[in-house]
């Protein structure tokens, strides 16, 4: 009667610490997911925010450029 | 539905994992399931992560490109600036003169920024997010039911319709446009009691033809991922970008006349009018829809169309349904010719006919419109009897005459027209030409100047004369009297002038010429204005099919019509317009 009970029980206790172990495993993914999400998410808004600075810079190159230099003329 | 962009890929990692074990084959092989449990769900954790590192990589492969393209960008503003900053120092403003003229003559500064357009389209989708959209459900076939609506429309697009925004945005514009370059001359405040009146008919949504789906599946056939439905889903672009916009712009010309309500009236058959204007412009369309329809749809279209006719864009789509009239009536006087013509030639002939028929006979047109169906319907009895009283009187001359009719034919668009005309009365008089299509001309003509008056002849008068060997006797048999007098005139004229076949043949040509300046003329009085307007409408609806799908040149050309329009009462009262409008919306 001891034999088996204390057999099922290490069996038992030995699922619980691989459960936990997997729950760890799985934990630290949706950490790295959560990060890769929030990474993602702030490097496109600063690449957003680039991309729109330097939109407004290259209009204002144009504009100067059409400034300074000489355009053609019609003839 | 919102769709996640990226899904990593086992969601439940410790299911199913015993069952599968068991699965393998006998409980004995499992000595322990917690292990085995636990295994799996060890397994699938790690295809877990594999997905997790693949979407990562797609990730940061994304911000690397876009990272990327920024630094070019960077890079080339760096040189642009670069070469300013010389361009600057080197300015000298002591040195440099500046000729009036030169002032006056430089050009106009045009910007080379190329502005994205169409951000949100199919092209521009991210690969994961195509990815799930691939594994969506399609739409239901709805296109498989377009032969059967008799409105012409697409199926589909009552279902789901991607272009339907861009497509309402772009009418408004064009209109808001083509109204301001209108009104410029006229008074500004026209527009505001016009815009407040149509607003109704604007919230209808109301589907495009199939003309315009074929159209873009045959220009832009293979770029999908379903062989036929995907056209509409090319461009599930503007639609939400320019819906406030367009929204804001209706205030000037809610009265949409095109988009009226749902299919169940005449009045879709009116709308439709337009939207085959739109598609119309390349010719495959048209064969395309013709070709949909059933025969019965192209009656009902053109006797809807007559009532339109009054606005300009109907124009075209009249002058095609009354080919169609035409051609359905050639179907019924030819009978089981008419199915061989292929629908294609008919129209182009009953085009030519009709303005040739004019000059005929002005009253034989109404004959024949007034009773053609029950002329027709009755001329097929006679045809037998005249067919045989023919053959028996005369033997030989029938198949000199066809000879002779071909070549006449052939040459002469203008003597088409007597046929449908006279359909019923060649039925009667000349049963044997009916295998070639041309051959009831003739005996139309022969048939009109037996039965009918002489007067009408007169034009039609040398195909009579030639034909005369043939039919005259039969002729004489039947209506001798009639046309006894003219008809000895016209048999010494023919006498003198055909000896034999080959002269009769010669004469053909030579009459041809007479005839084609003539029946020309005719038409050009006739239908002169109408055709002018049909070219007028297609330039319109060229020039529009080449602006119509761009957004940057839609928007180009009204800020350019804005700009120059120096009215600035009516750009205020748009602008009002257009907020009351979105308030309202």
């Amino acid at each position: 009667m001891g034999g088996p009970k204390e057999g099922v029980q290490k069996q038992i206790q030995q699922d619980w610490a691989n459960r936990e172990y997997i729950e760890v495993i799985t934990g630290s993914i949706k950490k790295i997911t959560d990060f890769l999400n929030s990474f993602d998410m702030s490097c496109r808004s600063r690449l957003a925010i680039l991309n729109e600075k330097l939109t407004t810079l290259e209009r204002r190159i144009e504009y100067l450029e059409a400034r300074v230099t000489k355009g053609e003329t019609l003839s | 539905m919102p769709l996640p962009k990226r899904v990593v890929e086992p969601v439940h990692v410790a299911r199913n994992t015993v069952s599968q074990a068991g699965s393998y084959g006998a409980s004995s092989s499992i000595s322990n399931e917690l292990e085995a449990v636990t295994n799996g769900t060890l397994a699938n954790t790690v295809r877990q992560l594999s997905s997790l590192s693949k979407q990562a990589e797609d990730m940061f492969g994304e911000l690397v490109r876009e990272a990327h393209s920024l630094t070019v960008r960077v890079n080339s503003l760096q040189i642009r600036l670069d070469r300013l900053s010389v361009n600057t120092k080197q300015l000298d403003s002591t040195g440099e003169e500046v000729s009036l003229q030169d002032i006056h003559m430089r050009k106009a500064f045009k910007s080379a920024i190329v502005f994205d357009q169409q951000v949100l389209s199919r092209d521009t989708m991210p690969a994961p997010m195509l990815e799930m959209y691939s594994q969506c459900d399609k739409p239901p076939p709805l296109y498989k039911l377009n032969p059967y609506r008799e409105d012409g429309k697409d199926g589909m697009k009552f279902y789901t319709d991607p272009d339907y925004f861009f497509n309402l945005w772009r009418l408004e514009m064009l209109k808001d446009t083509e109204k301001m370059m209108h009104d410029r001359g006229k008074k500004p405040h026209r527009p505001k009691a016009e815009g407040s009146g149509g607003r109704h008919k604007k919230r209808v949504r109301q589907p495009y033809s199939t003309r315009e789906r074929q159209r873009q599946l045959a220009t832009q056939h293979g770029e999908y991922i379903m062989p036929q439905d995907n056209s509409h889903y090319r461009a599930p672009h503007q639609p939400y970008e320019y819906m406030e916009e367009s929204t804001m712009m209706l205030g000037l010309s809610m009265n949409d006349q095109h988009r009226p309500s749902r299919p169940n009236s005449i009045e879709l058959r009116r709308s439709y009018g337009p939207e085959q204007l739109h598609n119309h412009h390349t010719g495959n369309n048209m064969v395309d829809g013709r070709i949909y329809s059933p025969p019965p749809m192209n009656i009902i279209d053109s006797n809807n169309y007559a009532a339109p006719l009054s606005s300009n864009n109907m124009m075209y789509d009249e002058s095609n349904v009354y080919n169609h009239q035409t051609q359905q009536n050639n179907y019924q006087y030819t009978g089981s010719m008419g199915e061989v013509i292929s629908p294609l030639g008919t129209p182009s002939r009953g085009g030519r006919i009709r303005p040739s028929q004019p000059p005929p006979a002005p009253p034989s047109n109404n004959n024949s419109n007034n009773s053609t169906p029950t002329v027709s319907s009755a001329s097929t009895p006679t045809r037998g009897r005249s067919l045989s009283s023919n053959r028996e009187t005369l033997p030989p001359p029938p198949p000199p005459p066809i000879e002779n009719n071909l070549p006449f034919t052939e040459p002469l668009p203008p003597p088409p027209p007597p046929v449908s005309i006279s359909p019923p009365l060649p039925s009667a008089n000349i049963p044997p030409p009916p295998p070639l299509p041309p051959m009831p001309d003739l005996p139309a003509s022969l048939a009109n100047g037996d039965v009918k008056s002489p007067p009408k002849q007169k034009s039609p008068s040398n195909l009579i004369i030639q034909s005369k060997p043939l039919v005259l006797p039969a002729d004489c048999n039947n209506v001798r009297p009639l046309n006894g007098i003219i008809n000895d005139l016209k048999t010494t004229v023919t006498n003198i002038s055909s000896g034999t076949m080959t002269l009769k043949k010669t004469p053909g040509p030579g009459h041809v010429a007479h005839y084609d300046p003539r029946s020309d003329l005719l038409k050009a009085i006739r239908d002169g204005v109408e055709l002018r307007k049909v070219e007028k409408i297609k330039q319109k609806e060229g020039e529009r099919s080449n602006a119509l799908h761009d957004v940057a040149s839609i928007l180009a050309r009204r800020v350019a019509v804005e700009i120059s329009d120096s009215d600035s009462a009516s750009g205020s009262e748009y602008d009002s317009d257009g907020w009351a409008e979105e308030t309202c919306a």
